[in-house]
């Protein structure tokens, strides 16, 4: 991939963050399951790992069935930000696969493409986003017709990626951005009329968005120079001079009009831009490239002594700029950058510098900018702030697990009391005492069953009246050989039988009675059975759920512990690969600078060495001449 | 001729002005893996340390949540909520524009998650902020709540009423 192309599709992809506000998809949505709501209501405060944990933990606990696949793209879209492409490749690949609505395929193969444009693989990209059809809003259309574009001109199919280009008539900031891609790509693919036919509708465009305002430079630079390289120096400055006095690309502005004036050998005039540059900050490459530009320009026409003064106030200059980023390169080793880049407090939605559009408070960003704004830089910081906020994350949870065992603790001694206590309820005891009675009162009534013992179910008095009969019945038998007791003895009879037909003629329901009693003994003693067995359960159970949270908590704690000592060494690792990669970019500007310093050096000394042997021979000749003279 | 030794320079000026480096991508891709690894490993422990909180300290029983909603949300300036249940403060919430957005796009913000006892109990919701006149408006609600063994889930709604150009608060419990 070309750098220009690179350049491109970052400057694309930095828009589509600014348009969008972030890479994940906003639409409203319907709620009809409080959990689905709760992550939306994170998500649209941009806690988006706030948000997935809800979407994970409802799926986990009972997933969410009544907002159909709206949980299933926004978790895919939340992988997705955050970098997580399995995960969300997963999610998208089973909504394509599982026969949903248009609607949703069309999400899917959206959010598929879109995967894959980030990840670079720019035919696969195109694979999926020709497969969506015509439900995405117009919005994610238009961000679909720009990454379209961009896989084309990948493919070099030009006339497809300009068919997708005016897909976008209207969108026109995407429109913009797509040309100006194109455009350059062209350039760069020696389709110079083409190209400068794109870049030129960029041009002059107007508009009061500054971010454009910027592309509208950075066309104009684009332009310019390719026309200095085309040797069409005049009709480089007509686009040079169109960039905006008070901006980034200015000083490469005046730096282009300066070579441009000097293409058409006007080097008084290239002068007076550089001249301008002069009083400028050192730190930009176009200054540093003018201080060398002028006294060589100056040289080039003749005039030794200002050139030398110039030579010389570059040489100082370089050297300052040397001492400077050899300092910067101390502060980047010993963390200036590192401590720029963290957060002052770190939350979940701490936005990478793309969504900030400003540099980080560090010496080294004025050198490093291009860096620093670079696609790949912002992904390894955003990496780094995403790290930096979960490791804060483990470690809350961290502190958390002692306030656990603390809790565990104080359960488990309140456990011990309550059983001590309830152990030595003698209403416990009662219950079985009780039991042990019904037994006993039950195997009766079975037994006056077996038996059909009526005076057994006979009440007190009846037993009374027959406990007197009997007396007199032993009486009778008694005095029955003194006298006649017939009479006595009839009655008797009748006493005893009507007795008997009455204990006889009432012992069903009375049987049916006590055993309806009996039931109802049943039933009471069954409740406090089973209230008995109840708190012998929970006896035997309570210690085992303290087990088992004891050890929930245990293997979390040790897997938090495993993964803290892992989010260090990675943190660690990306600490260092920031720095590495700020370095090698700081030393890049140094050999840069350098090498200007050596030629400026060079330059010098040859200007030098050419005055004096000029000065030498124009003595030579004053002595020669004098000589002459003496001669004379 | 004179261009051509101007050349080297320029193309200097133009090589760092287009250029990104490619150093990241030769050296980030290994950890980047790792660094992808790692989150997913902790999203998932995260998410596994939730449930073992809920678990713990908020069982089924007596688990009791109290979210809140609006809908539209033109009419009424939510400046902040105060719930009381059985006459006991358990929640005040002050809210940021930020949170603001959010419920007005269709987010639901859990207000409360805490514990309470089997039974019935009274819940009264106050909703100070600014009416359709913007001047200050209170309003309250109030709402009759069972406690099951099962966890009880209540919604306060705010509710644009747009042809009386008022809000209402309404309260939902969910099974």
């Amino acid at each position: 991939m070309t750098n220009i192309f690179k350049q491109s599709i970052a400057t694309a992809l930095i828009a589509s963050f600014s348009i969008n506000g972030t890479a994940v998809e906003r639409e409203p949505h319907m709620v009809n399951d409080l959990r689905y709501g709760e992550a939306l209501y994170h998500f649209y405060q941009e806690q988006y790992f706030t948000s997935i944990t809800n979407l994970m933990v409802a799926k986990e606990r009972n997933p969410i069935t009544t907002q159909q696949v709206d949980p299933e793209l926004l978790l895919g879209g939340l992988y997705l930000y955050y970098g997580l492409h399995q995960e969300a490749s997963n999610i998208f690949s089973g909504l394509i696969e599982n026969n949903t609505t248009d609607e949703t395929q069309d999400r899917a193969w959206f959010n598929v493409g879109k995967m894959r444009y980030q990840g670079q693989l720019y035919n696969e990209a195109n694979q999926a986003l020709i497969k969506v059809k015509d439900t995405l809003s117009d919005e994610r259309e238009a961000e679909r017709q720009n990454m379209l574009a961009n896989t084309y001109l990948k493919q070099k199919d030009f006339s497809a990626a300009y068919a997708a280009i005016k897909q976008l008539d209207a969108h026109k900031e995407w429109q913009v951005y797509a040309k100006y891609n194109m455009g350059i790509y062209l350039i760069k693919s020696g389709k110079n009329k083409e190209g400068s036919d794109l870049l030129n509708q960029i041009s002059s465009l107007k508009t009061d968005d500054d971010e454009l305002k910027a592309l509208r430079d950075k066309t104009n630079i684009a332009l310019g120079y390719a026309y200095i390289r085309q040797n069409l120096p005049q009709v480089s400055t007509q686009y040079l001079q169109q960039v905006r006095l008070k901006g980034p690309l200015s000083a490469k502005a005046l730096l282009g009009i300066g070579w441009a004036y000097q293409q058409q050998n006007k080097p008084e005039q290239a002068l007076i831009p550089w001249m301008e540059l002069r009083n400028w900050p050192v730190v930009d490459t176009a200054v540093q490239e003018s201080l060398l530009a002028i006294p060589y320009t100056l040289e080039k026409m003749g005039k030794n002594q200002l050139a030398l003064t110039h030579y010389t106030y570059a040489i100082e200059n370089y050297k300052k700029e040397l001492s400077t980023i050899k300092s910067t390169l101390h502060a980047v080793n010993a963390g200036e950058l590192l401590f720029a880049l963290r957060p002052a407090i770190v939350t979940e939605n701490v936005l990478a510098p793309e969504y900030k559009n400003t540099l980080p408070d560090s010496i080294s960003a004025p050198y490093i900018h291009h860096l620093l704004n670079s696609i790949d830089f912002q992904k390894i910081h955003k990496n780094y702030l995403d790290l930096i906020y979960l490791q804060e994350n483990l470690k809350k949870w961290k502190n958390q697990f002692s306030a656990y065992y603390l809790m565990l603790k104080e359960r488990g001694t309140y456990f011990v009391k309550q059983q001590r206590s309830t152990s030595n309820d003698s209403r416990l005891k009662l219950v079985n005492a009780l039991k042990n009675k019904r037994d006993k009162l039950a195997a009766k009534v079975e037994q006056i069953k077996q038996q059909n013992d009526i005076y057994a179910l006979a009440a007190e008095d009846e037993k009374d009246i027959f406990h007197s009969l009997n007396k007199i019945k032993s009486s009778l038998t008694r005095l029955s050989s003194k006298g006649d007791y017939s009479e006595q003895k009839e009655k008797y009879k009748l006493l005893n039988g009507l007795m008997i037909w009455d204990i006889s003629t009432d012992y069903t329901p009375r049987y049916w009675k006590v055993k309806n009693e009996l039931n109802q003994i049943d039933k009471a003693l069954d409740i406090s059975v089973k209230s008995l067995q109840s708190l012998k359960q929970s006896t035997t159970n309570a210690p085992f759920s303290f087990n088992g949270y004891q050890k929930r908590i245990k293997s979390k704690e040790q897997k938090l512990d495993q993964l803290l000592n892992k989010i260090t060494y990675i943190l660690t690792s990306q600490e260092r690969l920031i720095e590495k990669q700020a370095l090698y970019s700081l030393q890049q500007r140094y050999h840069q600078i350098e090498s200007y310093h050596t030629r400026a050096n060079y330059s010098l000394a040859r200007l030098y060495d050419r005055m004096t042997l000029s000065a030498g021979a124009d003595t030579a000749m004053d002595k020669s001449n004098d000589t002459i003279g003496a001669d004379k | 001729m004179f261009l051509k030794k101007l050349f080297p320079v320029l193309s200097i000026l133009l090589i760092v002005f287009i250029s990104i480096t490619t150093y990241a991508e030769e050296k980030s891709s290994a950890l980047e893996k790792q660094v992808q690894d790692l989150k997913k490993e902790v999203l998932d422990l995260n998410k596994e340390l939730f449930i073992l909180e809920e678990d713990l300290l908020f069982p089924a029983n007596t688990q009791f949540s109290i979210f809140l909603s609006m809908d539209i949300g033109q009419l009424f300036d939510l400046d902040s909520v105060q719930i009381n249940v059985d006459g006991k403060n358990i929640s005040n919430h002050l809210y940021t524009q930020r949170e603001i957005n959010a419920l007005k796009r269709g987010g639901v913000q859990r207000v409360y998650l805490g514990n309470i006892a089997s039974g019935k109990h009274e819940l009264v919701a106050f909703f100070t902020g600014k009416g359709p006149s913007k001047r200050h408006y209170k309003r309250g609600t109030t709402i009759e709540i069972e406690k099951t063994s099962s966890p009880l889930f209540v919604e306060l709604k705010i509710i644009d009423n747009l042809s009386k150009q008022q809000p209402e608060f309404k309260t939902k419990v969910w099974e």
